[in-house]
């Protein structure tokens, strides 16, 4: 008897091991730690952990100390990273399609852009497993608007002579700008404060949560209620590593991240909002006529069918249309 | 000595004559001037302990002289202070340890005590010079207002803009206050318009800071101005290296410079600036502390 227990004692031994190294997914974000992000995504830590009895632990990396959106997806290719929470500039760098989920003047607001991202749920999530990846969910940043210094951007027509600034891997405000007959202003994020102290930008299409964060509406003052496009982001995680994972531990982790995703979307678009009113308080508020938006619809056409030249895939593009008729 | 000290503040509650008002706005002043004599001390309890009586006494004294700017004045900075060198340090702690719950209740003590210096720091604007609320609409706006204060105001600038950005830094998930960031970043590059050298050279200390608040902020600029601070001081006020450790490299993701201005702080001498003792004792503390796993870690740097 004494023989035998002493068989199994390495065994044991090496299970006591096992369950004592849990398995670690990387995630990077730019998202400070403290911050409504940051916030919600802690709990979703929290969450795994305790679901998978602590086999399973989430690392996050915060403040992009992983590197760019762009250096996190690379990380994720090469296995450094196992997860990234990014915006549409690091979707896209799995499927450029994601961007027509930014298309200007066809959203209006969350409603339709849900309606349109459901429908295209199933197309993402397969080219995302193509790549390698697993699109756990969708995560908002707010609605863009534009807003201006000295002056109010009420039709088109009064973007002429002006500076718009457009983040440098933005493929989709340029089209809006080429459409208006304007020269942008392209920049890192990091550029854009220091451009608007100097009156080198002096109006913006931006969400006023991004512009809060930013702290770009300090320097802005006038703003546009008209929603340009829906600003949206989301959770990729490596599918490689998720497959490698105990079955149930992987859908503990899908499951979990999609109940942190609706959270953070939910959270986030009532920050938006919330923005959107402290903002209408600090600055002068335009609301465009039936003309200006007519004129706005017009020129918003006119950008998209520039970006169906070659940035969508045609039947996405005609998908989004159909689906965002009014 | 305490108890004394209360018994004489509520016999002036009692009185309201003249003569007790002259008495406490001597006492106020002579606090104001005596203030500095704190930064020369070297043990941080009883720093602590101190510094939390003082400020129990000075709200007291407030009550009594409302209008009093030396009051005004001593309740900005000390809020700001305590919060800064006390309860940030539990704050701090909290996090190392993982304690989620402690981190939150530390973080919300903080958020009070800067509250408080916010509210003190408002009202004695209001009285020197109103319209500073109505200034917070925008950055010009603040600009613009407080453009006409002058160099005998650098210190309360100072303090209140310190104040109004470590609120926001501890918490930073509260969008509303985020939003009106730039108002202390405008009070505190106001007061270093007029005298940089305050408190060596923390205000510019601080607008490194700010310019470092995200990987996507203004880096470039952080790291000027954390050096000029650093130069300002002659390397010996060590608040400027931890803060540009904590803030600049950190974003930059530059471990060799966030190690070299760590192990910098404390190599130097216990008595490299006696006047700035207390603030060098607490700069130590942070130094070893960020030199530790959990905030090597939050850098994203290596913890081996």
């Amino acid at each position: 008897m004494k023989g035998s227990l002493m068989i199994l004692a390495p065994l044991l031994l090496s299970s006591l091991v096992f369950a004592a190294e849990p398995t670690t997914l990387k995630v990077g974000s730019l998202a400070p730690r403290e911050s409504p992000w940051g916030n919600v995504l802690r709990v979703w830590v929290k969450a795994v952990k305790e679901k998978t009895k602590g086999e399973v632990v989430l690392e996050l990396y915060w403040n992009a100390t992983q590197g760019d959106e762009a250096a996190q997806m690379s990380k994720m290719k090469t296995g450094q990273l196992d997860g990234a929470i990014v915006t549409a500039v690091g979707l896209s760098v799995v499927d450029a399609n994601v961007n027509v989920l930014q298309l200007p003047g066809v959203y209006g607001g969350w409603e339709k852009l849900d309606v349109v991202r459901e429908h295209l749920r199933p197309r993402f999530e397969k080219s995302f497993q193509a790549a390698g990846f697993e699109l756990a969910g969708w995560g908002d940043i707010g609605l863009d608007r534009f807003m201006s210094k000295g002056f109010a951007v009420k039709a088109p027509g009064d973007l002429k002579g002006k500076r718009p600034w457009v983040w440098r891997e933005d493929p989709i405000l340029p089209a809006v700008y080429a459409a208006a007959g304007v020269v942008p202003v392209p920049t890192s994020v990091p550029e854009a404060l220091p451009e608007l102290s100097t009156g080198n930008v002096n109006v913006m299409s931006i969400s006023p949560l991004g512009s809060e964060q930013l702290q770009w509406s300090s320097r802005l003052d006038t703003m546009n209620t008209m929603v340009v496009a829906p600003n949206i982001g989301g959770m990729v995680l490596s599918k490689a590593k998720l497959d490698a994972l105990k079955p149930e531990h992987r859908a503990i982790v899908l499951e979990t991240a999609k109940v942190a995703c609706k959270a953070l979307t939910d959270r986030i678009r009532a920050e938006d909002a919330a923005a959107f009113e402290r903002l209408k308080k600090r600055m002068t508020v335009v609301e465009p006529s039936a003309e200006e938006l007519t004129a706005w619809k017009k020129l918003f056409k006119e950008a998209r069918e520039r970006l169906a030249k070659g940035t969508f895939t045609p039947e996405v593009m005609t998908d989004v249309e159909k689906l965002t008729r009014d | 000595m305490r108890a004394l000290a209360m018994v004489w503040v509520v016999s002036l509650l009692g009185t309201g004559c003249s003569l007790d008002r002259i008495i406490l706005d001597g006492t106020l002043e002579s606090n104001r001037k005596a203030a500095s004599t704190f930064d020369t001390l070297s043990d941080l309890e009883v720093a602590k302990l101190a510094a939390a009586s003082s400020l129990v006494q000075l709200e007291g004294m407030q009550r009594l002289a409302p209008d009093n700017e030396d009051g005004l004045y001593l309740l900005t900075n000390g809020w700001a202070s305590y919060g800064s060198a006390f309860i940030e340090d539990d704050w701090e702690q909290a996090f190392d340890r993982g304690d989620d719950d402690a981190e939150a209740a530390a973080a919300k003590r903080a958020r009070e005590a800067y509250e408080r210096a916010v509210r003190f720091g408002t009202m004695l604007f209001e009285q020197k010079k109103p319209g500073f609320v109505a200034a917070t609409r925008n950055y010009d706006s603040i600009k613009a207002y407080l453009s006409t204060w002058e160099k005998r105001d650098a210190e309360p600038l100072l303090w209140l803009g310190a104040a109004w950005l470590s609120r926001v830094g501890v918490a930073s998930d509260d969008s509303a206050l985020v939003c009106e960031l730039f108002v202390g970043v405008a009070l505190i590059e106001r007061s270093v318009e007029l005298d940089p050298s305050l408190s060596y050279a923390i205000g510019v200390t601080i607008l490194g800071a700010y310019h470092a608040r995200a990987p996507d902020a203004e880096l470039g600029e952080a790291k000027a101005l954390f050096e000029k601070a650093i130069a300002m001081t002659g390397r010996k006020s060590l608040t400027s290296q931890v803060m540009m450790a904590q803030n600049y490299a950190c974003m930059a993701h530059d471990e060799p410079l966030y190690r070299a201005l760590l192990t910098e702080v404390l190599a130097a001498p216990d008595q490299i600036l006696p006047e700035q003792r207390l603030e060098n004792v607490i700069a130590k503390r942070k130094a070893q502390r960020y030199l530790g796993a959990p905030r090597l870690a939050r850098c994203g740097f290596s913890t081996k």
